[in-house]
């Protein structure tokens, strides 16, 4: 039997996707034997002209990672398009922008001018160095989901995505048995469906920062005020991080059927908080409360602001 | 450009961390008149961690690599606790240590095996297709290879276990750590830190057979145009030994002099650099020394740091069989200062054995176990966190406002270090390799080869931007409130 063709592609990422499929562990070699790595460039010597040279549609599938954030990322995710039959969104970047995507915040120029000083220092995508061309990638006005590039057959999120993920992932392609487009691999439900604290909807009377407390290890995350993305995230990952006593930040987005996740957690948020006074005097209490949240966007859109609905605060 | 002048890139260049390509401009005679490696990636994390709250640190700046999201995670927590002037109590510094000597040890395994190493456990001039971890596997037998997914994998679960998460870890807070490991997290560690000693051995005979046997290593880990007499930059500890987590930075010139022993904001003030139009990525010198180029000497601020300046800034390692194969490895470049860029696999899995080592030790430490795991935070202000990345010294260095939110952040990564010197090596490699306009994948090959010395993240290099940071002065009285804050 011919063997899956495979290519694994990283645009603006930070390598953690590449490396999650090394935490499949032996099952790599299971893949090897059944699949052939066509493109992989942090692992194997494929150049940009040997995939021009692949047929259209000769490429079984492509897991993505990492988002849009220069014309070559842009130029390369429609080349993979073409090349592949199947295209995954691997990882937070891809399916939603990730961290990166809270570039979003700034204009081009204000990102260059914070990083590079004066516009004479800024780097160019024209150049000329002792008489020889170079050219760079434009960097791009703002960040783009895979998705708002090119159609995205599959989901694998999560930054990184968790081995479980990644491992049934495999398990369906070797087994030849992929469900139906648009499917996402992870949870249809929240996080706090799979997390161990007990929840004991209590009201929220205060919001602390997790270095300002030392939370206890039994009880949910918000029940003590810290705010955990659970709630608004979708699940999978086993709640990793709530068990190492820190609050989930909502890597993975948002489950089935929402769109917005950091709107989805403005409202939850909204409802828990409450002190039991009536009246006025409860509206400015949970006035004062909310205020009390740092950091709006970097909080509810951590990984989700370049897909959210406003994208983000700049236009150019 | 003439149309006698004849172009060649190797784009994407690959097997390292990142987005580069190298331009290669061939002169009439087919010799190498000018080469030029470019970093094609930027995500500009220095702007947007402007706002953000400062425990979150350590988790967004991790993914600026996730090749070494611990290193950024810990550079990140450490420059926390000097922001909020807090000194994690010892069990908070063991668990820290415990990660970060597995990390060294699953980051280094990864390069030798996976990345840099197929090109002499493979071949440099194996098809293309086999110059992998697969093709590896398939040259040293799935034993071996097994062993090599198993080892990696340990490192990963000592992380995991200490970090909350293998990649990206959540556990780094100012002034402490948010968990603790188990009794039997505890002992099941300790069995793997004990494999991975014995496998670091492993390695350094595996490097002995494959690359010193390697006639093409040979030839450039001894020729004089792939050595580099750089400045070299490392932290040591008080012994002098070196330390991936914690110390002061060395400095030696290429003589093997000291040029400066710092720590803190004093590091900073070494450093100036400057921009290019045709990269992304800005280029660090030594002030003092200052820009003469792309060129080597004691007259010129470049400066190398990684596994190849850690063993030339060190006195010794910091554990005994590291140490003696640290002395095999003076030995066989003549004793001194080692300026041959190849070495730096050598000195890498020197690095991976002692990081074993080192990880047996912290398993055993009472004080891994008792203890708190917080320390008692003062306000928010400026701090600087630095650790040895696999890849070199890393340096983060944050201004806090009075809420504990990041108004400036600077970050100096290991790599953007190198990349001065990852240039001349791959000059000095095409010089030597392209003749009468001839080049072959192999050849190629052996010109990327010369940046993969280095291990470079070219995610992590875009990140430079020392010397613009406000200047902040908080004044307090006796009793350490904050009176007055003043920026500008």
């Amino acid at each position: 039997m011919e063997k899956i063709k495979v290519g694994i592609y990283w645009a603006a990422s930070c390598g953690g996707c590449d490396v999650s499929l090394l935490e499949i562990d032996e099952q790599i070699l299971d893949v090897a034997a059944k699949a052939d790595f066509v493109l992989w460039p942090c692992a194997i010597d494929t150049k940009y002209a040997d995939l021009r040279a692949y047929k259209d549609g000769s490429i079984d599938i492509v897991l993505f990672n990492g988002a849009i954030r220069t014309e070559e990322n842009r130029e390369i995710a429609k080349l993979l398009r073409d090349k592949a039959k199947y295209l995954v969104a691997y990882g937070s970047c891809a399916q939603m922008g990730g961290v990166i995507g809270l570039a979003n915040l700034s204009s081009r120029k204000e990102i260059f001018t914070t990083l590079f000083g004066a516009k004479t220092h800024w780097p160019k995508e024209e150049s000329n160095q002792d008489g020889y061309p170079l050219h760079l990638p434009a960097f791009l006005d703002r960040l783009l989901p895979l998705g708002d590039v090119v159609e995205v057959d599959y989901v694998i999120p999560g930054c990184p995505p968790p081995r479980e993920m990644v491992s049934q992932f495999f398990d369906a392609l070797l087994g030849g048995k992929l469900p139906e487009k648009g499917a996402v691999f992870a949870a249809e439900k929240n996080l706090c469906d799979e997390c161990p604290r007990e929840r004991r909807e209590e009201r929220i009377t205060r919001i602390v920062r997790p270095h300002e407390i030392e939370p206890d290890p039994d009880i949910c995350l918000l029940d003590q005020g810290i705010i955990c993305m659970g709630p608004a995230t979708r699940g999978g990952c086993g709640a990793v991080c709530p068990m190492a006593n820190m609050p989930c930040t909502g890597c993975a987005g948002p489950p089935a059927n929402i769109t917005d996740q950091g709107a989805t957690m403005l409202i939850t948020i909204a409802s828990l908080i409450g002190t039991g006074l009536e009246g006025e005097e409860e509206l400015e209490a949970e006035e004062a409360i909310l205020a009390e949240i740092d950091d709006v966007i970097g909080t509810f859109y951590r990984f989700s602001l370049a897909a959210s609905i406003f994208k983000g605060a700049h236009r150019e | 450009m003439s149309e006698k002048i004849r172009r060649i890139s190797i784009d994407p260049i690959t097997r390292l961390e990142g987005h580069g390509r190298i331009e290669l401009f061939l002169d009439e005679e087919g010799e190498l008149a000018d080469a030029f490696f470019q970093i094609p990636e930027l995500r500009g994390f220095e702007r947007f961690c402007q706002g953000r709250k400062a425990e979150d640190m350590p988790q967004i700046t991790e993914r600026i690599c996730g090749v070494c999201p611990e290193a950024h995670h810990l550079a990140s927590t450490k420059a926390l606790d000097d922001c909020f002037s807090a000194t994690p109590p010892p069990r908070a510094r063991k668990l820290r240590e415990l990660l970060y000597n597995a990390y060294i040890f699953s980051d280094h395994l990864l390069h030798f095996y996976y990345l840099g190493g197929p090109d002499y456990l493979v071949g440099p001039y194996a098809p293309p297709q086999e110059r992998n971890i697969i093709g590896v596997i398939g040259k040293v037998g799935p034993e071996l290879g097994k062993e090599v997914i198993k080892h990696r994998s340990y490192g990963q679960r000592i992380i995991e276990a200490v970090g909350g998460r293998s990649i990206h870890p959540v556990t780094g807070l100012p002034g402490g750590q948010s968990k603790a490991i188990n009794e039997e997290e505890r002992s099941e560690i300790e069995k793997m830190a004990r494999s991975c000693v014995e496998f670091g051995r492993v390695t350094l005979s595996v490097f002995k057979k494959m690359f010193l046997g390697d006639k093409t290593y040979q030839k450039f880990s001894q020729e004089k145009a792939q050595r580099l007499p750089t400045y070299y930059m490392g932290l040591v500890d008080e012994d002098g030994a070196v330390n991936f987590y914690d110390g002061k930075v060395r400095v030696v010139a290429p003589d093997g002099e000291e040029f400066a022993l710092a720590e803190g904001k004093e590091v900073l003030d070494l450093i100036a650099e400057r921009t290019e139009p045709w990269t992304y990525v800005k280029i660090p010198y030594l002030k003092e020394v200052g820009w003469q180029g792309f060129r080597a000497g004691k007259d010129s601020g470049i400066y190398r740091v990684g596994p190849l300046a850690r063993l030339n800034v060190c006195k010794r390692m910091g554990t005994p069989l590291a140490q003696v194969e640290y002395e095999a490895y003076l030995d066989y470049f003549g004793g001194g200062m080692v300026h041959a860029t190849f070495a730096y696999h050598w000195a890498r899995i020197v690095e991976m054995l002692a990081a074993a080592e080192q990880t047996t030790r912290l398993v055993a430490d009472p004080e891994l176990m008792e203890g708190a795991l917080r320390s008692e935070l003062s306000d928010p202000g400026e701090g600087v966190g630095i650790v040895e990345a696999a890849r070199g010294t890393l340096i983060h260095h944050y201004l806090l406002d009075e809420k504990g939110l990041v108004r400036s952040a600077n970050l100096i990564v290991a790599t953007t270090h190198n990349i001065a010197g990852i240039s001349l090596s791959i000059k000095e490699m095409a010089r030597a390799v392209v003749h009468n306009g001839e080049v072959d994948q192999g050849i190629l090959n052996l010109i990327e080869m010369s940046f993969r010395n280095y291990d470079p993240c070219l995610a992590c290099a875009t990140h430079a931007f020392p010397g613009q940071m406000p200047l902040l002065v908080v004044v307090r009285d006796s009793a350490g409130r904050e009176i007055k804050r003043i920026e500008r």
